[in-house]
């Protein structure tokens, strides 16, 4: 588990990430969203080690990731790079030995990499004989090699075509289920709600938004539903809106009104109902809403805004 | 999981391989010896049957007496230069073969212009003014068409012989007149040997005295700047492809930073090693030949002024390719190093004449400089017998094995963060703030 405790950074007098929280569980895939910014790399590169936190405490496993028995975590930044000059097998099993990695097991899992990600018949061609395509995922195999046990993967889906980003989530899928955690930091909300369990969101270094995705998403649903129904439904107690929308009726109930109660007005009127399905707003617009409102960004407070702080601010 | 030793050898492994596979690297192993002694032997060939050619063309000399002091000397007469003596041990042993006796004519005018004129038509090569007030001012004139930058080479020899031969002529017998001739020839120049003892001084061994001491130190500041070049040229490189960030993940920046200078050091002292063992192995029989040996002990000091001051001028370098923003811009802020670490050789006569002069000893104290200078000083005492002091040597090296630490600890920390820093140098203000980040 990824233990992250009010962790703090300071740079220039300006606070970059400010008392930050949460966890990552073993085999969970989380991510982790703001906007250009916000301070993830900064928050990233703290859990990698490679930055140190002016407070707070980041553990892996129980150990501190700053300690002398460092975690096996591998991070795929968003701009990366690869050896050019080297051909694929050695730019890649240097990768393997540097995470610990014997050289004929780096050689070994190389091998499995690249047959898995498609790139076996080039094994000993440059890497910058590779396209873009190819090196993309030479990297994503780079971050994978050696089983790491903590995986930190900035934008990994940019620049793969549909194919590839298919490649990709099964990989991502797989190594879940081997135990990998997996923090996924992207910009693709689509791809958030499709493979991430839970996400923490953070705007100029303050956490806004931490919670399972589709909690997440319920809380900032407002009370309405789309309704597909054969007929035209009528005046319903608890309505307050009533708009056809692509052969549907999208309904906005009022504040105290149960669903329920309006599902049972509608097939009362004699109406058959076909579906009624809560409207859940995409991440993508609570994304934009959170941003643009500014919630959570007070000063001194600690943890990310509650749930009427943010319907205070008009975040629905 | 391998331990971090482990991870410093896997690192300067890879970067030492790929380094000398390059073949910019090999190219400059074999090309730049290659072209050292081709070039040397083809120039010195040349030079050699040039001025072989000269001395062995009959001379046809035009003379514009003025004084009429050698109104009766003969015109023509054949000029033999003198033995010179031998340095190549190889040409040691075989026999001398006696020195080319060179025909030369001279021809009376009775006016510079007309003698001017036949030169201009190329009926002679020489026109020789004796003027009318030589006896009292000595004052001669040489005209020559000659395109040559220097003309030092050029051998007056035949003409000084002959005007001195027929000044003297009927005042002495010939036996003074060839003393007189070659007054100079025979004398032997006796200098204290390393030991103390009186021993004559030898030409081949004084040019040893500079060869060896200049060859030495500008290996030794090679192999520095080498090892130097090549870390900032890596760690440039992988700045600008942002590999680094991914690898900081595995490694420590301590282990990838020792792993880069063990390797890439390694590859600019196999460099330069080479060159200093097939320098030593061509010109062992030379040095044998001229009693010069290459004490153990330089060695072994060059080593250490290499190590320290390899990690002194590596740290620097490093950060200089951490903290900018491509190779280009690395590279001008390298060469002022460069500068820095061969500037002991703009002094090098007062180190090699002068090894413990206040200029040698203080150049050899201050780090930057240390390691240049201290080894064209124990270089030019190998050759010559003068003692370094050894308090010198241990402050120095010491002096210069701190700074590397102190380098080494700035650099590795300027290296963390300003790997960090994509597209722009900062300036110094910044830097400072990288280096009170924890």
């Amino acid at each position: 588990m990824l233990q992250v405790r009010n962790v703090r950074k300071v740079y220039d007098g300006r606070t970059v990430v400010n008392d930050v929280n949460f966890e990552v569980a073993a085999g969970e895939i989380f991510a982790l969203l703001g906007p250009n910014g916000a301070g993830k790399t900064t928050l990233i590169r703290m859990i990698t080690d490679i930055v140190r936190p002016d407070g707070g405490t980041i553990a892996f496993g129980g150990k501190s990731v700053a300690g002398p028995q460092r975690p096996r975590m591998a991070y795929l930044p968003e701009e990366r790079g690869l050896y050019k000059k080297v051909p694929v097998m050695d730019a890649l099993a240097y990768f393997g030995e540097l995470k610990g990695l014997s050289h004929a097991d780096a050689r070994r899992e190389a091998i499995e990499l690249l047959e898995e990600f498609g790139l076996a018949a080039w094994t000993k061609k440059q890497v910058a004989a590779l396209s873009k395509g190819m090196q993309q995922k030479l990297q994503l195999c780079s971050a994978l090699i050696g089983r790491p046990e903590l995986l930190i993967l900035d934008e990994p889906f940019t620049g793969l075509d549909p194919i590839n980003v298919q490649l990709l989530e099964d990989v991502l899928r797989r190594r879940r289920g081997e135990g990998t955690t997996v923090l996924l930091s992207t910009h693709q909300m689509n791809k958030v709600e499709e493979q991430c369990d839970r996400a923490l969101m953070i705007n100029r270094g303050h956490m806004v938004l931490y919670g399972a995705v589709g909690e997440i998403r319920r809380q900032h649903a407002a009370n309405e539903f789309l309704l597909t129904a054969d007929g035209t439904p009528r005046n319903v107690a608890g309505v307050k809106t009533l708009v056809a929308e692509n052969g549907h009726w999208r309904m906005a109930l009022e504040k105290a009104a149960h669903p329920a109660s309006v599902l049972r007005g509608l097939l009362d009127q004699g109406l058959a109902v076909r579906a009624f399905v809560p409207v859940v707003p995409p991440l993508e617009d609570i994304f934009v809403q959170v941003v643009q409102t500014g919630v959570g960004l007070d000063q001194g407070r600690s943890g990310p805004p509650t749930l009427d702080e943010l319907h205070a601010a008009g975040v629905r | 999981m391998s331990r971090p030793t482990n991870k410093v050898l896997i690192i300067a492994r890879r970067e030492y391989l790929t380094t000398v596979r390059r073949k910019a690297f090999v190219f400059t192993l074999l090309l730049t010896p290659a072209i050292f002694f081709f070039g040397g032997i083809v120039s010195t060939r040349l030079q050699i049957n040039q001025a072989l050619a000269k001395l062995n063309e009959t001379r046809i000399v035009a003379v514009v007496d003025s004084s009429g002091l050698y109104a009766g000397a003969p015109l023509t007469f054949g000029y033999t230069p003198p033995v010179e003596p031998i340095f190549d041990p190889r040409q040691a042993n075989k026999p001398v073969a006696a020195p080319k006796t060179v025909p030369v004519f001279m021809r009376r005018y009775t006016d510079q212009k007309t003698a001017l004129d036949s030169l201009e038509a190329g009926n002679v090569k020489t026109v020789l003014v004796v003027s009318s007030d030589f006896l009292s001012s000595g004052r001669l004139r040489v005209y020559e068409k000659d395109t040559r930058a220097f003309t030092s080479s050029t051998d007056y020899r035949p003409l000084t012989n002959w005007l001195s031969r027929n000044l003297l002529s009927g005042l002495t017998d010939s036996l003074r007149m060839e003393r007189t001739l070659w007054m100079g020839r025979s004398l032997d120049y006796y200098t204290k040997d390393r030991d103390g003892r009186w021993a004559i001084k030898d030409d081949a061994k004084e040019m040893a005295g500079f060869l060896l001491p200049f060859a030495i130190a500008f290996m030794l500041a090679m192999a520095i700047i080498s090892g130097g070049q090549y870390l900032l040229q890596g760690v440039s490189e992988e700045k600008e492809s942002r590999i680094l960030e991914s690898m900081l993940c595995s490694v420590t920046p301590t282990e990838l930073l020792a792993g880069k200078m063990l390797g890439l050091g390694g590859a600019g002292l196999t460099l330069v090693g080479t060159w200093i063992l097939a320098g030593l192995y061509s010109s062992a029989s030379v040095l044998s030949f001229i009693h010069v040996s290459v004490p153990a002990s330089l060695l072994a000091y060059g080593l250490l002024y290499f190590l320290c001051g390899y990690i002194f001028y590596a740290s620097i370098m490093m950060s200089v390719g951490a903290l900018t923003s491509n190779l280009r811009e690395a590279t001008q802020f390298s060469g002022y190093l460069t500068i820095l670490n061969v500037c002991p050789f703009w002094a090098m006569v007062v180190f090699i004449n002068t090894p413990n002069s206040p200029l040698a000893v203080a150049m050899s104290l201050f780090p930057p400089t240390a390691a240049t200078s201290m080894m064209l000083r124990l270089s030019a005492s190998a050759v010559s017998g003068a003692v370094i002091p050894p308090w010198q040597i241990a402050t120095s090296l010491a002096l210069l094995a701190g700074s590397g630490v102190v380098t080494l600890m700035l650099g590795s920390k300027l290296f963390r963060l300003g790997m960090l820093l994509y597209g722009k140098t900062p300036n110094l203000p910044e830097i400072m703030r990288i280096l009170r980040q924890p």
